[in-house]
């Protein structure tokens, strides 16, 4: 008979999974370092189930523990990252320069420190205050706004060189 | 937000990806062998501690008689045997004014096991009293005790045995599972959402009290319901309230504890205690990485109590509220009314 502590762990896995695996991709920007995230965030939760089930929020803990990981993580060197192909000649199109511009952005994005990706994703995606994601990350409300305007600094240099280009 | 940022918040999301096959398999087994790896360690180190604390306290680790290893009971002082029929070891998760102690049974390893077990105010070894589902077992979290009845939880429903005999009735209306249930002065009292609820014993009348916010504590007639910082004593007897300002609108990781006179709470490695007009503040409580920490208060007594959570060992603090004087013991300990109950390896001493 399963343990009952893992069975209801094993309930959690099979209907989070999908959820989780599309949090942590959004985290990471690669299915490769989300399959790690969410891997060691989960195997961490289901080695503490007993504590954790009886907490709130199971997938709160979850999120904020792949929110750390994804952080904490180090960039691996010589990484082989997807990008849109650029455009074979420049022409007066409004609509392909968006196209082009929103490619350039995926690409400053994939060039992030996991760090500041992290702290886009939970400004923008989980819409948390820079406190609340100094909370989630264990680090001062002031390296998050300064990772932030860095962050959002890159990328807007990368959209203007898109425009320029484009 | 503006243009870029709304830009990046879409190609954030637009990463999002489905799992791929065998993520969830390669999951739960690290997750079991991890499990595995933590029991392992933590019986290690409860062999090792059993070890050092017999030189100290005379702590009985491993007996299956209280009588035939442990040292005579103080005076005024009770003990009673953690050891259960099948080989499993009583956790006491509450209390009684009476010296009654409920609790549920665990592995070695800390591991839950079916079944609710109370010794009764005179008893020296616990009687199964109730049993679990096993797929409430993770629900097993809290109980109560008193004259209202011995309490417990299934899933979202709480199972009140009624202290005077007879069987189990459900309460528990509204609540959401997910806060401390209370037993005290003869009446139970939960957090039904937006209102607080007030049973007279298992079978009795149940009275809904308006009152928003969270129910952190229950000291009879006083519930204490916290909204921010703003916590509201409210006298379930008469439905009168008063507002006491918390220095924070935060949750404290440790929780509240009510007793008669005492609203005390910690946070971190800070207890605070009210005790009428005076406030104590005290620091270096019992705590390490992956304990939980449970706050219990009796008559002129506060407990600060950590557990590990998968394992066998645990620390605490009883600090007299009229002396200021604190003492720490290896063990988890509970208080309630004059009656301090703590683990002395595998007995409970209470006094």
């Amino acid at each position: 008979m399963p343990h009952p502590e893992l069975g209801a762990f094993e309930e959690f896995v099979q209907h989070r999974l999908p959820a989780l695996f599309r949090y942590a991709c959004v985290l990471t920007g690669d299915r490769h370092d989300a399959e790690d995230v969410v891997q060691e965030a989960l195997a961490r939760t289901g080695a503490a189930w007993w504590r954790v089930r009886r907490k709130d929020d199971p997938e709160g803990y979850v999120r904020t523990a792949m929110a750390r990981i994804a952080a904490d993580r180090r960039r691996r060197a010589a990484r082989e990252r997807l990008t849109a192909d650029p455009p074979d000649r420049a022409v007066e199109d409004g609509a392909l320069g968006r196209i082009t511009g929103d490619a350039g952005l995926t690409a400053a994005l994939a060039g992030l420190p996991p760090r500041m990706r992290a702290v886009l994703a939970l400004r923008y995606v989980d819409q948390l205050t820079d406190a609340e994601i100094a909370v989630v990350l264990g680090c001062a409300a002031g390296t998050v706004r300064s990772q932030a305007a860095r962050a959002l600094a890159k990328l807007r240099r990368a959209a203007a060189e898109e425009d320029t280009h484009g | 937000m503006d243009e870029l940022e709304h830009a990046i918040a879409e190609r954030l999301l637009a990463a999002a990806a489905e799992p791929p096959p065998g993520l969830g398999g390669r999951v739960l087994a690290e997750a079991r062998s991890r499990r595995r790896w933590r029991r392992a360690v933590l019986a290690a180190a409860a062999l090792g501690t059993a070890g050092v604390m017999a030189g100290a306290l005379v702590v009985a680790s491993g007996a299956a008689s209280p009588d035939a290893v442990a040292p005579p009971p103080g005076p005024g002082e009770r003990l009673i045997s953690r050891v259960l029929p099948d080989g499993a070891r009583l956790r006491a998760l509450a209390l009684g004014p009476d010296g009654s102690v409920l609790g549920m049974a665990v592995t070695r390893a800390g591991e839950p096991r079916p079944g609710v077990w109370l010794a009764g105010p005179a008893a020296r070894t616990p009687r199964r009293v109730g049993d679990v589902p096993a797929g409430a077992l993770p629900y097993l979290w809290t109980m109560a005790e008193g004259s209202g009845g011995h309490l417990w939880p299934e899933r979202q429903t709480i199972r009140c045995l009624p202290a005077a005999g007879g069987p189990a009735t459900a309460l528990g209306r509204g609540w959401s599972g997910r806060e401390r249930f209370h037993a005290d002065g003869g009446v139970i009292v939960w957090d039904a959402g937006d209102t607080l609820a007030v049973a007279a014993g298992c079978a009795g009348p149940v009275r809904d009290i308006p009152a928003k916010g969270t129910l952190e504590a229950f000291s009879y007639p006083y519930a204490f319901v916290r909204a921010g910082a703003v916590m509201r004593k409210i006298d379930v007897a008469t439905g009168r309230a008063e507002e006491l300002r918390l220095p924070s609108g935060e949750q404290p990781s440790g929780g509240f504890a009510a007793g008669p006179g005492i609203l005390a709470w910690a946070d971190g490695d800070t207890l605070t205690v009210w005790a009428g007009t005076r406030r104590r503040v005290l620091h270096r409580l019992p705590r390490a990485a992956g304990h939980d920490v449970r706050l219990t208060a009796g008559r002129g007594r506060v407990v600060c109590s950590a557990t590990a959570q998968d394992g066998d060992t645990g620390q605490a603090l009883v600090y007299d509220v009229a002396t200021g004087r604190r003492t720490d013991l290896p063990g988890e300990a509970l208080a309630a009314g004059d009656r301090l109950l703590y683990r002395d390896g595998d007995l409970y001493r209470l006094s």
